[in-house]
């Protein structure tokens, strides 16, 4: 099974988790910028902290076999804060970074005016710079939340392909699904979504413009939770396409909307056991599998 | 489909027109030109010489050098070291060696210059490190700081390759510091390098 992380915080996570990643087929992952449990006070944090997440962590992640990206932007939570806000004037300088593949994570947290201005503007920077969108919905009044965060969507210009409405549940994915946008899940061990309920979603919906991720970070989270699901997808009746389309093709294609998107293997480590199936595909990049 | 070629010139042409655009272009040149190591035999990490995109990058600070007064030119490469990311850091870094080699600097741009290289040596990045240790900083980082930066790249596993005008600038204290980290490595039981053991030796200089 080869797996490419849509959604993981893997600056807060430990070359233990790497190597486990790797081992367990994980070749490619995407870290969207995010909040890090403690509030930040100024913009210098967050410009250091883009700087790591495309610059450290891409070098460190490269030494496990692992291509990583990044998404930029300022979180939902930190919107609120008018010192943290100013740091939307340096995004611009990130967003030509060949690392960085989306906009995001942006969106709603609490549902508030700020929340929305700056959700407003990252779409316009999204139509400026011609990148996709990783927007996180709430976790309070996550209905609503969800078909708010769509209206604005819908009213940004922003093509509905060029968004992924993320941490979805058996309540919100509908309305995604009939939005255009593509679907986001968490696979969490206690909130969120479990593999159970994942698989139930998929055999409603189908593998289409579906991302699942681990969304690991500093909290209780568990990086294998995508080799996981594919597992369960495995043992539930879905083919080994299937899994490939949703753990690796699917986040390649939504992601490759930037242009950026890199998933050849990294020089000194085995090379990608690619199925044939796959071959000729656009998409995929790089020289073929080496033949085992 | 835009060619490496067709890319190149017309990165060229944008940063004379337009040099305070320059970060956009050093920041893409991996997807303009791609990001091959130059060597792949003699150079696996691309630590020594690096790959197509950095190259691509150095050339168009060779570009802006030429363009400029030496003044802008000194802000600009600070302003693109300072907001690109690691790939136009080593880019710029690789644009002083570029120019270093081809003839003298500007004072404004030799100062400069050496603050960055002084910062890249806080990295943890090998090949940001290797490239700050390249012609620019043979002929104008101070002794201490050189010294420093040679035994870092031991602790980064950099082959001294990448360090420009060894043999010249290799003094006494280079080689007790060598000789000391040969002496603790031992006592470790850890590996000592060809590289490390040959700056252990205090060679004759002419």
């Amino acid at each position: 099974m080869r797996i490419f992380d849509p959604h993981i915080h893997m600056s807060a996570r430990t070359t233990d988790d790497y190597e486990a990643m790797y081992a367990a087929g994980v070749r490619a992952v995407v870290e969207p910028a995010f909040w890090l449990g403690q509030p930040r006070t100024g913009v210098t944090s967050f410009v250091d902290y883009f700087d790591l997440i495309t610059g450290w962590e891409r070098f460190r992640a490269s030494q496990f076999g692992i291509r990583h990206h990044a998404t930029i932007g300022l979180n939902p939570k930190e919107a609120n804060d008018p010192r943290c806000r100013e740091v939307m004037a340096e995004l611009p300088r990130f967003l030509v970074r060949e690392s960085v593949v989306a906009i995001g994570e942006t969106g709603y947290d609490s549902m508030t005016v700020e929340e929305q201005e700056v959700f407003e503007e990252h779409m316009a920077l999204a139509l400026e710079y011609e990148l996709p969108v990783l927007v996180h919905t709430p976790h309070r009044d996550k209905l609503s939340g969800t078909q708010r965060t769509l209206d604005v969507v819908a009213a940004s210009g922003v093509a509905p392909e060029m968004v992924v409405v993320d941490h979805l549940n058996e309540l919100t994915v509908d309305i995604v699904a009939d939005s255009g946008c593509w679907m986001g899940f968490s696979i969490y061990p206690d909130t969120k979504m479990d593999e159970q309920r994942m698989v139930a979603i998929l055999q409603r919906i189908g593998t289409d413009r579906v991302l699942i991720n681990s969304a690991a970070d500093w909290g209780r989270s568990d990086v294998l939770k995508t080799l996981k699901t594919g597992t369960l997808m495995l043992e539930s009746g879905f083919t080994e396409a299937d899994v490939d389309r949703v753990l690796w093709q699917n986040p390649i294609d939504f992601y490759n909307q930037s242009g950026r998107v890199d998933v050849t293997p990294l020089p000194g480590f085995e090379a990608l056991l690619a199925p044939p199936l796959f071959e000729g595909n656009s998409v995929q990049r790089g020289a073929p599998a080496v033949q085992a | 489909m835009t060619t490496p070629e067709e890319w190149m010139t017309q990165a060229r042409d944008a940063v004379r027109e337009k040099p305070g655009a320059a970060l956009r272009w050093l920041a893409q040149a991996g997807l303009g030109v791609g990001r091959d190591l130059v060597d792949e035999a003699s150079d696996a990490k691309g630590e020594v010489l690096g790959t197509t995109a950095d190259a691509a990058r150095a050339d168009l600070v060779a570009v802006l050098a030429v363009t400029q007064s030496p003044a802008d030119f000194a802000t600009t490469i600070t302003t693109l070291y300072n907001q690109g990311d690691n790939d136009v850091k080593r880019g710029v870094l690789r644009g002083l060696n570029l120019l270093t080699e081809r003839g003298a600097l500007p004072d404004e741009a030799v100062d400069a210059g050496v603050a960055l290289v002084h910062d890249s040596f806080r990295a943890n990045d090998p090949r940001l490190v290797a490239s700050g240790m390249g012609a620019f900083a043979g002929a104008h980082l101070d002794q201490e700081t050189w010294r420093q930066g040679v035994i870092k790249l031991v602790f980064m596993d950099v082959s001294f390759a990448a360090v420009a005008g060894l043999d010249e600038r290799r003094d006494a204290e280079l080689e007790r510091m060598a000789r000391d980290l040969v002496r603790e490595r031992s006592s470790a039981g850890r590996v000592i390098t060809t590289d490390l053991s040959t700056l252990a030796e205090p060679i004759a200089k002419g």
